[in-house]
């Protein structure tokens, strides 16, 4: 090699920056001390106390089987573990709920709700209660909107007794039938003309325990706070990664999530039909908060590995689907370990795992 | 700089094969990919080594200094690029076939927000297949040294690493004239602290002197 070629290449390596300076809308942030929440639903004990019985509780299923906690489990990471996950039907909770023969399967993985009180949240904006986005295709706003959907949803909650019009009264009448939920919804709302039981009230309670279920102190948070010692160096070698190679496009800000509908070329599984999402094949950027504990990954589940998922991004134009994806693509080699690392640090957080011995209505927590 | 490229692409699709087989299925694609390139390096390689001029003891010195310049890559892979990598070896016939050999290679790898410095010096021996390939095998010892920057809104993340490993030194070399080729795969047998690749491949282009 020529002293001149010597000197270019050598030109070529130096050229690169020292250091790595994103885009202000590809920033990371730590979690702030506190999700919002809205003016008419401030997050007090006796709501969120309240809520989380109702959680947990399959007293709101149409068949009084299934709780919400059923496929937002703390061993789960308030996921379910499933690809998809099975609401009626199903027996246990995880995987082996899928096994039993009755079980229907919903058309979508479900999301962990760790984190959803901030759901909206990103580097350059503060989100509202009232407008936070919600579900995979984001089509309703705010945790109190989105509260009683799963249990009108058919394949959810409600089962085939009754209409997705008369659920809502029926589980309504069952609370107000039960004295322990009767004086719990009055010490959270009062008597007055909004107090009581009601399906609004019965939306907050479960809106305001779900705002409580925030995962606090990762090892990516403490570092991001100053505690130098908190990540490791290939963790923090797999953070200059993801902002390297364009991960932080989509998954920035505080919970790892620009709350954006995106396209990918996520396949179905078989027999499945092809879900449109928000109605044009896209689907919301999941946060990568406690991402190692939240298999399987992508809307359908149809990656079963961290490993899969960077695969995914590998082997796929995404360009051709999404033109903010231009040019994405993921460490390879001995940088899929480093990233992998650095995952464990977004997951590695504490949160809620209690499980009430016992709900009002006497029902198995958690449901059947 | 065109034929440098070629090589290094070589050693990228090759690095990935290997990567694929050790338990990547996702990179098998990549690794197909690499064989058109692969075999239009052995059309370049091919005749070459076929031009190369005969060495004999009676023609030249029994001591061989070399200096290189080349592409160089940690595997897997752990950055975007390969790096670039000088190396100097003194090499002793000590036999109508057999030489043994000293080398010490430092090399770099920078990308947006990082710095990695590495070095390896190994003492092998060279079989001379004929005259103008040879294949080596030696041990030594490899080192880096890694800075890392990031810059986010409210944090500056630094970070220093450094590591060393027991290495394995495999390589085939080409002589031609005062040319010389070397294709070099170091893998780490013993990793010390830190060590974060599974080896090194290097590929270098150089003088004797």
């Amino acid at each position: 090699m020529s002293a001149a070629r010597f000197v270019v290449a050598a030109a070529l390596i130096s050229g690169c920056a020292a250091e790595l300076e994103p885009s202000e809308w590809e920033f990371v942030a730590a979690l702030p001390p506190k999700p919002p929440e809205p003016v008419d639903n401030p997050t007090l004990p006796t709501t969120v106390e309240l809520g989380r019985l109702l959680f947990w509780d399959p007293i709101l299923s149409g068949n009084r089987d299934v709780a919400c906690a059923t496929c937002h489990h703390p061993d789960f990471a308030y996921g379910d573990g499933l690809d998809v996950s099975v609401g009626i039907g199903g027996r246990g909770i995880g995987p082996r709920r899928a096994e039993s023969i009755a079980a229907r399967r919903t058309p979508r993985n479900s999301q962990t709700v760790l984190g959803t009180g901030w759901n909206g949240i990103t580097t350059m904006t503060l989100p509202s209660a009232e407008t936070a986005p919600m579900f995979w295709d984001n089509r309703k706003s705010s945790l109190e909107v989105q509260a009683l959907e799963p249990i009108k949803s058919e394949v959810e909650m409600r089962g085939t007794s009754y209409s997705e019009t008369t659920i809502i009264n029926e589980v309504v009448g069952r609370l107000t039938a039960n004295s322990e939920y009767q004086n719990r919804f009055a010490a959270a709302f009062g008597t007055d003309v909004d107090g009581g039981v009601s399906a609004a009230n019965l939306a907050k309670a479960l809106a305001a325990f779900q705002r409580t279920l925030v995962p606090l102190n990762s090892s990516f948070d403490r570092f991001m706070a100053g505690d130098d010692t908190a990540m490791s160096t290939a963790q923090i070698r797999g953070l200059r990664g993801f902002l390297a190679k364009g991960c932080a496009r989509c998954h920035s800000g505080p919970m790892f999530s620009d709350y954006e509908v995106h396209q990918l070329p996520v396949g179905t599984r078989d027999g499945d039909t092809v879900d449109k999402g928000d109605g044009s094949n896209r689907f919301r950027t999941p946060s990568l908060r406690m991402v190692t504990k939240t298999a399987p990954y992508f809307h359908n589940g149809t990656a079963a590995s961290l490993e899969d998922v960077l695969g995914f991004y590998d082997n796929n134009d995404l360009a051709l689907t999404d033109p903010l994806l231009e040019g994405i693509e993921p460490p390879i080699g001995g940088g899929d370990g480093d990233l992998l690392l650095f995952f464990e640090a977004l997951s590695d957080g504490e949160f809620d795992r209690q499980v009430p011995a016992s709900v009002p209505s006497g029902l198995p927590p958690g449901g059947q | 700089l065109h034929g440098t490229q070629l090589y290094i692409d070589f050693i990228a699709r090759d690095t990935i094969q290997f990567g694929y087989q050790d338990c990547c299925m996702q990179y098998q694609s990549f690794a197909n990919r690499g064989r058109k390139r692969l075999a239009l390096v052995g059309l370049i390689l091919s005749p070459a080594m076929a031009m190369a001029t005969p060495v004999t003891d009676g023609n030249v010195s029994r001591r061989q200094v070399s200096i290189h310049a080349g592409a160089y890559a940690p595997l897997f892979f752990i950055y975007e690029t390969p790096g670039f990598a000088m190396s100097a070896d003194v090499a002793w016939r000590i036999g109508d076939d057999i030489s043994t050999d000293v080398t010490a290679t430092a090399s770099a790898i920078a990308a947006s927000g990082l710095r990695r410095y590495a070095g390896v010096v190994t003492a092998g021996g060279r079989y001379h297949v004929s005259p103008a390939v040879w294949l080596r095998v030696g041990m030594g010892v490899a080192g880096y040294r890694e800075r890392i920057a990031v810059n986010l809104a409210n944090r500056s993340v630094r970070a220093i690493d450094y590591g060393a490993a027991l290495v394995i030194s495999t390589g085939v070399g080409v002589d031609l004239g005062r040319w010389h080729g070397e294709a070099r795969f170091d893998p780490n047998v013993v990793n010390g602290r830190g060590m974060d690749f599974v080896g090194t491949a290097l590929l270098l282009l150089g003088r004797k002197l």
